[in-house]
C-alpha cells in the first residue's frame, strides 16, 4: 500500500463497535473503501472524511491528523 | 432546471443508493485510459488505411487525378474522433487551465513547455508516418521499390505541420484557460460570501 495505514481510524471503528461493512453503510461508500483508508491505499475526500469522523463520533483530528513526532519518532 | 433536481435522477439514486468516491475516481482513471486507447487507436487504424490507399495510388497509375482516400463514412469518423478530442481540450480550457502539472495554470506563457510537448508530438508523428507508409508500400510492392526517402520527407513534413499546429493550439488554448480564470477568480471575489 502506498500511503501510511490508519490505525487510529481502525481503533476507533472498534471502539465504536462497528465493522467496516456497518461503517461503509454509515457512509455510504463500500467496503473495501474503509479498509483501504485503513490500510493506506486511499486517501478520502474531506467529505469522506467528515462523514467517517460523525459516524464514529470523533474530529478528524482524531483521526486524520498527524503531528511532526507521529510522523517521525525520531523528530525530537 | 438542474440534471440533479430531476424527479427521475432523485429516484434513480434513492433505489442505486450513493456513489463511492474511490469507486468513481478509480473508474474516472479506467475511462482515461479507455478514451486514450479508443481515440488513439482509433485514429492510427484509420490513419493507416488512409495511407495504405494514397501509396497504393501512387504505385499503381498515379496519372489519373488524386481522389478522397476516405470514404464519406471514414472522414465522419475522423472527424467525430477529432471533434471528441476538441471537446475534452474545450472543457478543460472552460476550467481554466490547460494541463495538470506545473504548467497548467501558470500566468506567462509557457513556451519551452510547449515547445517540448509540440516537438514530441511532431517527431513521433513524423515517424509514425514515415513507417506506416513504408508498412503499407511493403505490402503491395518490393522493399526495393519502397519509397524510403520520399516516405521519410513526406513523415517530418506532416510532423513539422503537426508540430506548428499543436504549438498553435497550445497557446490558444493557454490564453482561454487564462481569460477563463481570470473570470472564475472575478466571480470569487465578487461573492458575497467572502
Amino acid at each position: 500500500m502506498p500511503g501510511k495505514k490508519n490505525l487510529r481510524m481502525k481503533a476507533a471503528r472498534a471502539a465504536a463497535g462497528l465493522s467496516q461493512a456497518d461503517l461503509a453503510q454509515a457512509v455510504g461508500v463500500t467496503r473495501q473503501t474503509i479498509g483501504l483508508i485503513e490500510a493506506g491505499g486511499y486517501n478520502p475526500t474531506l467529505n469522506l472524511c467528515v462523514a467517517i469522523c460523525k459516524a464514529l463520533r470523533v474530529t478528524l483530528n482524531d483521526l486524520f491528523w498527524e503531528d511532526e513526532t507521529d510522523a517521525d519518532p525520531n523528530a525530537l | 432546471m438542474k440534471y440533479e433536481d430531476l424527479k427521475i435522477v432523485q429516484k434513480w439514486r434513492e433505489y442505486a443508493g450513493p456513489k463511492d468516491e474511490r469507486l468513481e475516481a478509480e473508474n474516472a482513471k479506467i475511462y482515461k485510459i479507455g478514451f486514450v486507447l479508443l481515440s488513439f487507436g482509433m485514429l492510427m487504424i484509420f490513419f493507416y488505411q488512409f495511407i495504405a490507399r494514397q501509396v497504393t495510388w501512387v504505385h499503381s497509375d498515379a496519372s489519373e487525378m488524386p481522389h478522397g482516400f476516405a470514404t464519406p463514412f471514414e472522414a465522419a469518423m475522423y472527424l467525430w474522433l477529432v471533434l471528441v478530442m476538441l471537446i475534452c481540450a474545450g472543457l478543460q480550457t472552460r476550467k481554466g487551465y490547460v494541463d495538470t502539472n506545473r504548467f497548467g495554470q501558470t500566468e506567462h506563457l509557457p513556451v519551452g513547455y510547449f515547445l517540448l510537448v509540440s516537438g514530441l508530438s511532431g517527431a513521433a508523428f513524423a515517424l509514425v508516418i514515415a513507417a506506416m507508409r513504408c508498412i503499407a508500400e511493403a505490402q503491395i510492392v518490393p522493399l526495393e521499390s519502397v519509397f524510403w526517402l520520399a516516405n521519410l520527407v513526406t513523415g517530418v513534413f506532416c510532423g513539422a505541420t503537426i508540430f506548428a499546429a499543436t504549438f498553435a493550439v497550445l497557446c490558444a488554448t493557454f490564453f482561454t484557460a487564462k481569460r477563463r480564470r481570470a473570470k472564475l477568480e472575478a466571480e470569487l471575489d465578487s461573492s458575497d460570501d467572502i
